[in-house]
């Protein structure tokens, strides 16, 4: 258990975004787990289970959630939806020689900071390495959504870095 | 680790492979102190619990026939006491004291229709009208409060 539980709980942090409900979510798996423990026991592939089931009750955490509040996130004003500002952004201070605690400290921060609408199909997508049809489906969404909602998410996350002095150049 | 810009490369794609390099840069998450003894604790609440608590494939055997046989005996049941509510005027065959017992179910539902039949349509249109308003104040209300305090910006 030691050895997966970082890797089970970070899945579901990433995809949920908060810790409490990933916390729950963690704990779950793992219960699974227990009771399929005859069978994972001598799995080669327990790991990939592990995260399977992580990924699958976070995302239904987070698909329940996101229908429970649909009409109030996406009920934005057209200027919300104007901030894709495509340049790669300069950096605006001395922070190429940021440590790399320092540095990935800023780009979790970042991260956060995006509604949830932008975030977890950006999650989704470069963290669970699902395709863009993958996540339209498992969210019910458009695939131009999608895609519209992992640029401005990328537009948005690269202009946040910028302002703390993290480019291209920083990674 | 520096990621070197290709000037050709179209921009969605520069941002594409920023973000990317960005994120996959990030180590997991460490797991909350005292995950593991919250994890054990709940393992063992559960293998501690009785059967019953377990889900109905967890059950005895002998004890899911028997919830299968009361579940058809009090669907039976149900069935013949709606019978009995819908055509209560034969209460010969279904028997004079359950019939008693529920007869005030059809004098209720006749009240209540001779009520509504009284009222004046201007109140039960107007009564409706408040409700509608009411509920889209709260729900507006509701909105307003979710985008304002809680809706990550």
């Amino acid at each position: 258990m030691r050895a997966y539980q970082d890797m089970v709980f970070s899945t579901a942090a990433r995809i949920t975004g908060r810790d409490g409900p990933a916390e729950d979510i963690a704990q779950q798996v793992f219960l699974k787990a227990y009771e399929n423990f005859a069978q994972l026991q001598t799995s080669p592939s327990a790991g990939g289970w592990l995260k399977t089931v992580a990924r699958n009750l976070a995302l239904n955490h987070a698909t329940r959630y996101r229908r429970r509040w649909r009409f109030f996130s996406e009920m934005r004003s057209a200027d919300d939806d104007d901030d894709t500002d495509m340049d790669i952004p300069q950096p605006e201070g001395d922070a190429v020689d940021m440590d790399a605690d320092s540095r990935r400290a800023i780009v979790a921060e970042t991260l956060n900071q995006l509604p949830d609408h932008r975030r977890l199909p950006l999650v989704l997508y470069h963290f669970e390495e699902m395709s863009y049809e993958e996540i339209a489906q498992q969210l019910g969404i458009s695939l131009s959504k999608v895609k519209i909602d992992i640029l401005r998410a990328r537009a948005a996350m690269a202009k946040n870095l910028a302002a703390r002095g993290l480019t291209a150049e920083c990674f | 680790m520096n990621t070197p810009m290709h000037p050709n490369e179209p921009r969605e794609q520069q941002l594409e492979r920023l973000i990317d390099k960005a994120l996959r840069d990030q180590p997991l998450r460490r797991a909350p102190a005292g995950f593991e003894d919250k994890v054990m604790a709940a393992i063992a609440q559960r293998a501690a619990a009785p059967w019953w608590r377990d889900s109905f494939a967890g059950w005895p055997v002998a004890v899911r026939l028997l919830f299968l046989i009361a579940s058809v005996g009090f669907a039976k049941a149900g069935l013949d006491a709606t019978a009995l509510i819908i055509d209560p005027l034969d209460p010969a065959t279904r028997g004079a004291s359950l019939f008693a017992s529920v007869a005030w179910i059809p004098s209720l539902l006749s009240t209540i229709g001779a009520v509504l039949r009284d009222l004046p349509s201007l109140w039960i249109y107007g009564g409706l009208s408040v409700l509608g308003a009411l509920y889209l104040t709260l729900f507006g209300v509701s909105a307003a409060a979710y985008r304002t305090l809680y809706v990550p910006r």
